[in-house]
């Protein structure tokens, strides 16, 4: 069963207390919200000025009335998010979407982020009370790696590059087949977030082994709340969308 | 301002969701429903329908352009799964459909037709005649008059037309419409729109562009039509804020349709509502 928090508070002010640029594309954002309550998983609608459209966030955090996202400069959007000065008011929605089953207790959990997907890795590292946890970051090269020293404050961080400039070179889910090796299938839980082709990857490696996966799916959005059907995801029960039935999925019900 | 009538029906506002932006009525049920008179359904086809592949919509400098391809759950699940569910909610219910030949329409009419709970129908032209070659019910006057005598036939309810701004003469449409016995014509639907990744050189979606760039051209077209047809216009592009229905009410709608704006702002109908109250 998957949880969900509350109703989503509709357009409240967020309001921008701190940014910094994790390298020169990457921002961590902290706004000051009204009581937001939420799961990890979940994630808040921003606006971004003068476009149409909110963008979504993963929650990081919520903490003293302070919510964290972190985010790369994709597009206009986020551009236009990152050269904002604190004390900028935003228009939001929060909290939106399912969230990720949590593991039982006795497992050991694995985390893992493939480039931004990482940040989506970030609430469940906070909250997961497990056995273990190990969190595998890829990302394309050193400079773009991202969090790995707060993910080391809750267990093993192992990390993987293209180039090989950081960690061991290769994919995230090359790292994550080796570790995982020294495990039974009902010892761990997995978790992924990252670009469409390592989680399809991820996909062979669980179907192989039958281990509990579940991933965060991110598509384009328009309204978050699962009225307009721009976000859809091809799993076996049909079409779903990413921003209300999901956008956790069991990664077995994903049609690659 | 803000009174507002239809088919004989007091309104308490001339604010109606558009469909496409608003589901199937139940997923805004955190916003502030009260000054909502109606809402559109998402269009409704005979059978269900997967749409489009992604991406959906892309955001413009003025607006967004969605190729979501009426991705629909079909007018039965509709009627068994959703209207039960939303009849209680304080809002009118507008069904709008669609199909593929004039067989698809007459059908999913007379299933939606005589169903208690729904206020109206709201008739999308804008979909390729697959008879015809694929070319859109909506851009032809004759086509257009043929279809919706034939769903008037099967309906007792008010039947909107609701009408494609991608023609050369949008008055000579409506008067077809009304000659083929409509109750009220809603326009204009989006406006035919591509986005270019300079990037990869490619198109990223060919689909219809709505939001504050096309609120100019919907103007006019109310206006225009407005002074051709005797029946209701309802006016639908761009709408955001209780000026934007003001200037859609003197251009001549007796009501209007908010989409894109939700989207910013979920409740933007209790706020302009509250602007018009001022006004």
């Amino acid at each position: 069963m998957k949880m969900k928090h509350g109703n989503p508070i509709s357009n409240f002010k967020a309001t921008i207390s701190a940014k910094t640029f994790l390298n020169a594309g990457t921002v961590s954002m902290f706004l000051k919200v009204p009581d937001v309550s939420f799961a990890p998983g979940q994630f808040i609608m921003l606006e971004a000025p003068g476009h149409t459209l909110k963008r979504p966030f993963v929650i990081c955090s919520v903490k003293e009335g302070r919510l964290r996202i972190v985010f790369s400069i994709r597009g206009k959007g986020t551009k236009t998010l990152s050269e904002l000065d604190t004390g900028t008011e935003l228009d939001a929605i929060a909290p939106l979407g399912n969230s990720f089953p949590m593991p039982a207790k006795d497992k050991t959990v694995f985390l893992i982020g493939g480039g931004l997907g990482t940040v989506t890795m970030l609430p469940l590292a906070g909250q997961i009370k497990a056995a273990g946890i190990i969190t595998i970051i890829g990302a394309k090269n050193g400079d773009e790696l991202i969090l790995a020293d707060e993910f080391k404050k809750y267990g093993e961080v192992l990390i993987s590059t293209d180039d090989g400039s950081c960690g061991k070179k290769g994919s995230s889910i090359d790292v994550f087949n080796e570790a995982v090796k020294k495990f039974k299938k009902n010892e761990c839980v997995v978790y992924a977030c990252g670009p469409n082709p390592m989680l399809r990857c991820l996909a062979g490696t669980i179907k192989k082994t039958g281990m509990e996966c579940h991933v965060s799916m991110e598509e384009r959005m328009a309204c978050g709340v699962g009225a307009c059907v721009c976000c859809v995801v091809k799993t076996e029960k049909g079409l779903k969308r990413s921003c209300k039935d999901g956008p956790v999925f069991n990664i077995g019900e994903i049609i690659w | 301002m803000v009174k507002a009538e239809l088919f004989g029906k007091k309104l308490k506002s001339p604010l109606i969701m558009a469909s496409g932006v608003f589901g199937y009525g139940d997923e805004y049920d955190f916003i502030d429903l009260g000054p909502i008179a109606a809402f559109c359904t998402k269009g409704l086809s005979l059978k269900p329908r997967d749409g489009n592949p992604m991406p959906r919509i892309w955001e413009t400098e003025a607006g967004i352009i969605n190729s979501v391809g009426l991705q629909n759950i079909g007018v039965n699940r509709f009627l068994e799964e959703k209207l039960p569910k939303v009849s209680g909610l304080p809002m009118e219910i507008i069904t709008n459909f669609f199909g593929n030949t004039v067989e698809e329409y007459v059908e999913a009419a007379s299933i939606l037709s005589g169903r208690k709970g729904i206020f109206a129908l709201e008739m999308n032209i804008s979909c390729p005649n697959v008879k015809s070659g694929g070319i859109s019910f909506g851009q032809d006057p004759h086509t257009v008059e043929k279809l919706t005598k034939a769903v008037k036939k099967v309906v007792d309810k008010p039947l909107i037309v609701k009408l494609t701004p991608n023609v050369t003469s949008i008055s000579d449409i409506a008067l077809a419409a009304e000659a083929g016995g409509a109750d009220s014509v809603s326009l204009i639907n989006t406006v035919k729109a591509m986005a270019i990744d300079v990037k990869t050189g490619k198109p990223v979606i060919s689909g219809g562009l709505s939001g504050r760039a096309i609120k100019p051209i919907a103007l006019k077209a109310v206006y225009d039509v407005s002074r051709a047809v005797k029946i209701p216009v309802i006016g639908i592009g761009g709408i955001y804020t209780a000026e934007d229905v003001i200037e859609f009410i003197i251009a001549g709608a007796k009501a209007v349709q908010i989409g894109t704006a939700i989207f910013s702002n979920p409740n933007v109908a209790a706020d302009i509502y509250r602007g018009l109250m001022d006004k």
